[in-house]
């Protein structure tokens, strides 16, 4: 596999059973999926349909138990732990529910930290202007100083997106972005995504909310850790027109 | 991962806990501040008593009557001397070790001059006296072998007699009567102090021992000979040397013991050198005591710091960080806190050594050993108790510590 046809996530039988003690739980039974560059999917499902466990795979922060992973062209599911980290530095940008930003820290820090873990890069000379400017291209190019808790829940997704970013991986993965956001805010947000897809920015977005999903351009859908529906969808929804007329709260 | 990188992350978060980092901190300064204390106080003390025998005389051999017994009675060592002016020219003659020889005759007697009258000890000693007992003038003269030869009159007298005799005036020139002789005052020693038993060394008048012996001892026997050896090195070869000619001189046979007795001044420093050292020594493992109690402080806090960031560990790992990354950082936290305990401990650890130096006038030494012996440890405490945090910190699950509330 490589990565010369465009797929960037491709999966084949992959599954992945938990066991305590006597009881095994089949969380993933045997998805096949494949993901294209530039794409802008949405992984929906209720809790305990097996979203989760997929997107902790897909991010490399766990291994399958069965089956193959491969991402931009790389199997996954034999790589060693620090490989695994190497992997989630440069090929997966993550931006989480609860933003998971580093306290204490200043937003242009928070946006700097992959650099500084990247390994392949070397020490980055210039890591400092690169953040700098990924929060620019959020939006943010006047709050690098704030620390997260002088930034508002929408504000510091920004800069989780913008750290997400500043790697240039070969994908972003947003587990619930907008779960802890306001209407209006969530579509500014999943505004920020789809400017970011038009970039040509591949993206998997996981969320129980069919409004949310309705913005993207793919929608897979998980029950009891099979994928149920998987189609395309024709006519997304276009968050930047609709910021006006939601209502702020 | 850079070092400069590491440091930074180390700083923040020590930083970001000001309380806490004191309170880890704390074993680890009061540890490092008591050993460097106690270390400078124990040399301070062994440097004491080190420069009291010392001021007893540099490489000092002294040679005592033996305990003599007459009729099945013993009367003691120095009761009764059989050493004589004669022992010292062979003493001086037929050595190769010694430095000086000088006999020392005291005679306690009442000295009249200047403004009354002192009961004083009076020694009769050589020109080789003033080098073995390390004696110099603050003013005046010492006496030369030509008065020696003519039995000259002449004296050097101890700053306490000199302020109880001649107050508020230079002695030298002067004269004084000993007993009923009339001496003049050539010379004014140095003061000495106490020694390390009390007595006071400046209550002293040193003259001729000619004349001592015969105008106011009138005894043909000396109490005692002072010797010198040429280094300390040569004390024990000395100590022979000194024992083969005065048999010699005494006409002692073989197998017969000793009518004197050498005393070696090696074996009064090394005894007092032995206690002091094993007080040293007791007082650095109390230290290190408390430097064991600090790092088992460092481990707890660490520990718990662990817990409290697993989250930040997580984010860490999520965005690309290894398990040894996230080791070195805490490793290097615990380092750089036990560090700088252990700075602030020398700095502290001083400052109490200089105010017990200076406020209660107690002898403290300064020295780089402790130091960096100090610096040391403190490094291997932060490691060592460190290690373990930092090991459960970079094991961590990612997925676990993401999710971890």
């Amino acid at each position: 596999m490589n990565n010369e046809n465009g797929i960037v996530i491709k999966t084949v039988g992959l599954t992945k059973v938990y066991s305590t003690g006597d009881v095994k739980v089949e969380a993933l039974k045997g998805i096949d999926l494949s993901i294209e560059q530039g794409a802008f999917t949405a992984i929906m499902g209720a809790s305990g349909s097996g979203k989760s466990t997929l997107m902790n795979i897909l991010g490399c922060l766990d291994t399958p138990t069965g089956g193959d992973y491969y991402l931009d062209g790389i199997r996954v599911n034999t790589l060693t732990k620090d490989q695994l980290s190497d992997i989630r530095n440069r090929k997966i940008g993550f931006v989480f529910q609860g933003f998971n930003l580093l306290s204490r820290t200043t937003a242009l820090e928070n946006v700097e930290l992959p650099l500084l873990y990247n390994r392949e890069a070397g020490p980055a000379a210039d890591s400092i202007k690169l953040a700098g400017r990924a929060l620019e291209k959020v939006g943010l190019g006047d709050r690098v100083m704030h620390f997260p808790n002088q930034l508002s829940g929408g504000q510091q997704q920004r800069v989780a997106i913008a750290r997400s970013l500043v790697n240039s991986p070969a994908l972003i993965l947003a587990d619930e972005p907008t779960g802890n956001l306001d209407t209006k805010t969530s579509v500014e947000i999943i505004a920020l995504f789809q400017e970011l897809n038009m970039q040509g920015i591949t993206i998997v977005l996981v969320t129980h909310e069919n409004d949310i999903a309705e913005y993207t351009k793919r929608i897979v859908e998980f029950r009891d850790g099979q994928i149920i529906r998987d189609h395309i969808n024709k006519k997304p929804k276009e968050a930047s027109k609709e910021i006006d007329s939601t209502p702020a709260l | 991962m850079k070092l400069t990188f590491l440091l930074k992350v180390a700083l923040q978060s020590i930083f970001k806990n000001k309380m806490r980092t004191l309170l880890t901190m704390l074993g680890i300064i009061i540890g490092v501040g008591a050993f460097i204390i106690m270390v400078a106080y124990g040399q301070g003390k062994q440097q004491q008593v080190r420069d009291q025998v010392q001021s007893l005389g540099v490489n000092l051999l002294t040679v005592f009557p033996a305990a003599f017994t007459s009729g099945g009675v013993s009367y003691g060592g120095g009761t009764y001397s059989r050493l004589t002016l004669d022992d010292i020219v062979k003493l001086k003659k037929d050595s190769s070790t010694l430095a000086g020889v000088s006999p020392s005759i005291r005679v306690t007697a009442q000295t009249i001059g200047g403004v009354g009258n002192w009961s004083t000890s009076v020694f009769g000693v050589s020109t080789d006296f003033f080098d073995i007992r390390q004696w110099t003038l603050s003013n005046g003269n010492f006496f030369t072998d030509s008065d020696i030869r003519s039995q000259t009159r002449v004296c050097v007298i101890g700053n306490t007699v000199a302020s109880n005799l001649f107050p508020n005036m230079d002695p030298v020139g002067q004269r004084l009567r000993i007993r009923s002789e009339p001496f003049k005052i050539i010379g004014l020693l140095a003061p000495k102090g106490f020694s390390g038993n009390g007595q006071d060394q400046d209550d002293v008048i040193l003259a001729p021992y000619t004349t001592v012996q015969y105008r106011l001892n009138q005894s043909r026997y000396v109490q005692s000979i002072l010797c010198s050896s040429v280094s300390p090195d040569q004390m024990s070869a000395s100590q022979d040397e000194i024992t083969t000619i005065l048999r010699a001189s005494h006409k002692i046979s073989e197998g017969a013991p000793n009518d004197f007795a050498v005393r070696n001044q090696a074996d009064i420093i090394n005894t007092a050198n032995q206690i002091t050292g094993s007080v040293t020594v007791l007082l650095a493992v109390v230290a290190s005591i408390s430097l064991l109690v600090g790092g088992i402080g460092i481990m707890n806090i660490m520990l718990v710091s662990v817990t409290e960031r697993t989250r930040e560990i997580g984010i860490r790992m999520a965005i690309g960080a290894r398990g040894n990354d996230i080791l070195l950082q805490f490793l290097v936290e615990a380092v750089v806190l036990s560090l700088a305990g252990g700075g602030i401990g020398i700095l502290i650890g001083y400052v109490v050594a200089f105010i017990i130096n200076v406020g209660f006038d107690q002898p403290i030494v300064y020295s780089l050993p402790p130091v960096l012996l100090a610096s040391v440890f403190s490094f291997v405490v932060g490691v060592f108790f460190g290690f373990y945090p930092a090991r459960k910190a970079s094991t961590l699950n990612p997925i676990d510590a993401l999710r971890y509330e």
